[in-house]
């Protein structure tokens, strides 16, 4: 009686350790996945940046990769086949740290963008990550032997999936540039180096806008930023055009801004917006306000730069 | 709007400046160019000795020959309305901007001029084409026009954006002896055609047989003498002049009797490195010591040429300046100064001192 009460107690004990690895790995899945999902195109980038695959791939290769770390999240939070879970999590950490040591040594990478621009990690830190999670998962495994998954967990799983493939569908048009991107308000704005233009961004009151090629918008857009250059509503309006010095000078010459345009390569300005143009009112660098996939009009410019 | 380089002192930018308060209709052609070339040749010259930098004095003597040739037979065929009309007696004064509204005009980094001059001598600077000369570009203050001002010629040239129309002013009235840009009204000026833009980014104008372009600034990648780079992007030169170093650190590196190499990497498209390679310069230039010796290596902008180079040197930052003593790096200053650019150079030759 007592050994079996003990035994229970233990066999409780090590699924409830099972499941705390299960969401920690859940933890790091998702939360990677979340921030893909916001932006896909610039995940497949950074595949493409790896120079592993094909660079025709590495669309598809970017919405499987998000939807496996969504579904391998769902399994291990509902605890829904836990060894196959942990499994396949192991082996993909194990592509992942591959992937990641083979660009390291090819020097293709210098930083990943597993978790957007929220934290700015090494390829070293990504190995250590994602060996972190694979000893986790190991232990999960030799935990979760002879488990057997409950209906409802499985239910749950099912349940999960639906936000899951809702981010999946619809994660490019939520209203989440400021948490993909990380540079909402308050956000210092201090990895942005802009080329070719006269004045500092880091400096005083500054409005900054993104634009770029192929984009309709930035030139429909552009006159009342221009009205907001020639009214002095912010002290500086910088443009910054993401590309070559060469084509934000045929830009300039077919827009004719009023204000001066730079430039940024696009592999360094494509870590501040998920689609252009865009807007950054920065005060000594900070972002005091941002505008998301499309340029301010003059009344929100003057009402964000005199709310001091 | 500054241009450092003419704060040479007295001398003959102080009587071209006397003289060119001046004419109040003075206009920029191929004839007229020749007495301001031959000016400006000297004044430029001169400032290259007595500064100890900018290409080479040779490549600058050669021009002033030409163009005291060809001054002289100009005056013979009878141009001498011309000469008058772009250098010598003359009333008001260039208008400045405050008291006009002109525009001020803002150095624009990222735009070099160059004209390309199909008869001119070759020069010895390989970093420099043959028959190019360089120059700035500036944007007026709604970013409507831009004033092209060539390193030695005599037009400036200021082009609608809109129309992309140039009209050429005498350089001598757009840049005052102290360096200050004023661009007289447009009856000083003549047409200068229209300019065309290319699909690749760049804008072509053809004045008096100058094939005259405007383009973003290529990266200069490799070994360039400081001269070369002086040459090609003045805005180093202009801020060398500016820069004043910490006295006493200058007398500390004026000390310094062992050979410094010191390896500038830079990019031309790094705006940091125009504000530390210029402060490097004008230390050493204060130094006054030649124990020290710069090369510069320019770098692309993904950081991945000259290859052997960055690799060799573990480079991965523009501005990266190696201290290095028989071949073995003492220290580096790298992406920007701790403190000052002399102060970190003497703690670097101090720390390596000590090692020694």
């Amino acid at each position: 009686m007592t050994t079996s009460t003990r035994g229970n107690s233990l066999a409780r004990a090590r699924l409830a350790s099972a499941w705390l690895l299960a969401l920690f790995a859940a933890g790091i899945l998702v939360v990677a996945a979340f921030y893909k999902s916001g932006d896909p195109a610039l995940f497949a980038e950074q595949i493409t940046a790896h120079q592993v695959t094909p660079a025709s791939w590495s669309n598809w290769l970017a919405f499987f990769f998000i939807a496996a770390e969504f579904i391998l999240g769902a399994a291990l939070i509902a605890f829904v086949w836990p060894r196959l879970s942990f499994a396949l999590t192991i082996l993909m950490m194990l592509g992942f740290i591959g992937v990641t040591a083979w660009a390291w040594h090819k020097g293709a990478i210098r930083d990943c963008g597993c978790f957007g621009r929220l934290i700015e990690r090494g390829p070293r830190e990504v190995i250590v990550e994602d060996a972190v999670v694979i000893a986790a998962s190991l232990a999960g495994m030799w935990l979760t032997r002879g488990f057997q998954t409950r209906v409802w967990r499985q239910r749950l799983f099912a349940l999960l999936l639906l936000p899951a493939l809702a981010l999946i569908a619809f994660g490019t048009v939520l209203p989440t540039d400021a948490l993909i991107v990380g540079a909402g308000p308050g956000t210092k704005l201090g990895g942005l180096t802009v080329e070719n233009v006269p004045v500092s961004i880091e400096e005083g009151r500054v409005l900054v806008a993104l634009v770029g090629p192929d984009c309709p918008p930035c030139e429909e857009q552009l006159p009342e930023l221009k009205r907001v250059a020639a009214e002095r509503i912010v002290p500086t309006v910088v443009g910054v055009y993401a590309g070559k010095a060469s084509e934000a000078l045929v830009w300039r010459l077919r827009n004719q801004p009023n204000f001066p345009l730079g430039n940024a390569p696009e592999r360094v300005l494509r870590q501040y917006y998920r689609r252009l143009p865009g807007a950054f009112l920065l005060e000594d660098g900070v972002v005091r306000k941002a505008w998301w996939g499309r340029l301010p009009a003059v009344e929100e410019v003057r009402r964000a730069a005199g709310g001091n | 709007m500054r241009l450092g380089e003419r704060k040479e002192g007295p001398g003959p930018e102080t009587g071209l400046s006397e003289r060119n308060r001046g004419p109040s209709r003075r206009v920029c052609t191929s004839e007229r160019a020749i007495v301001p070339e031959f000016t400006d040749a000297i004044r430029h010259s001169r400032a290259m000795v007595n500064s100890s930098h900018c290409s080479s004095t040779r490549g600058a003597g050669r021009p002033v020959a030409r163009a005291a040739l060809l001054a002289g037979a100009l005056l013979l065929l009878g141009s001498a309305p011309a000469v008058a009309a772009s250098g010598s007696t003359a009333p008001a004064p260039a208008a400045t901007p405050a008291a006009s509204g002109e525009p001020a005009w803002t150095e624009n980094p990222g735009l070099i001029l160059r004209l390309h001059h199909p008869q001119a001598p070759e020069t010895e600077t390989p970093a420099v084409p043959a028959d190019d000369e360089y120059g700035e570009v500036f944007d007026s203050s709604d970013y409507q026009a831009m004033l092209l001002l060539p390193a030695r010629s005599a037009c400036a040239y200021v082009l609608e954006i809109s129309s992309l129309k140039a009209r050429a002013y005498a350089r001598d009235l757009v840049v005052d002896a102290e360096g200050g840009l004023h661009v007289p009204a447009p009856e000083n000026s003549t047409e200068a055609g229209t300019a065309r833009a290319d699909a690749d980014g760049r804008l072509r104008l053809r004045h008096d047989g100058v094939e005259i372009f405007v383009e973003p600034a290529p990266p200069l990648i490799g070994f360039l003498t400081r001269e070369e780079l002086e040459a090609r992007l003045p805005v180093y030169a202009r801020r060398t002049i500016v820069y004043r170093p910490d006295p006493k650190m200058v007398a500390l590196l004026r000390n310094e009797r062992e050979k410094i190499e010191i390896l500038a990497f830079f990019g031309s498209w790094c705006s940091d490195c125009k504000e530390l390679l210029p402060a490097l310069f004008a230390t050493l230039d204060a130094a006054a010591n030649p124990a020290f010796q710069v090369s510069c290596i320019g770098v692309d902008e993904d950081m991945k040429e000259p290859a052997e180079l960055l690799s060799s040197y573990q480079v991965g930052a523009t501005p990266t300046f190696l201290v290095l003593s028989d071949g073995i790096e003492l220290g580096r200053i790298s992406g920007e100064a701790t403190r000052t650019v002399e102060a970190d150079l003497v703690a670097i030759l101090t720390q390596g001192s000590g090692g020694r």
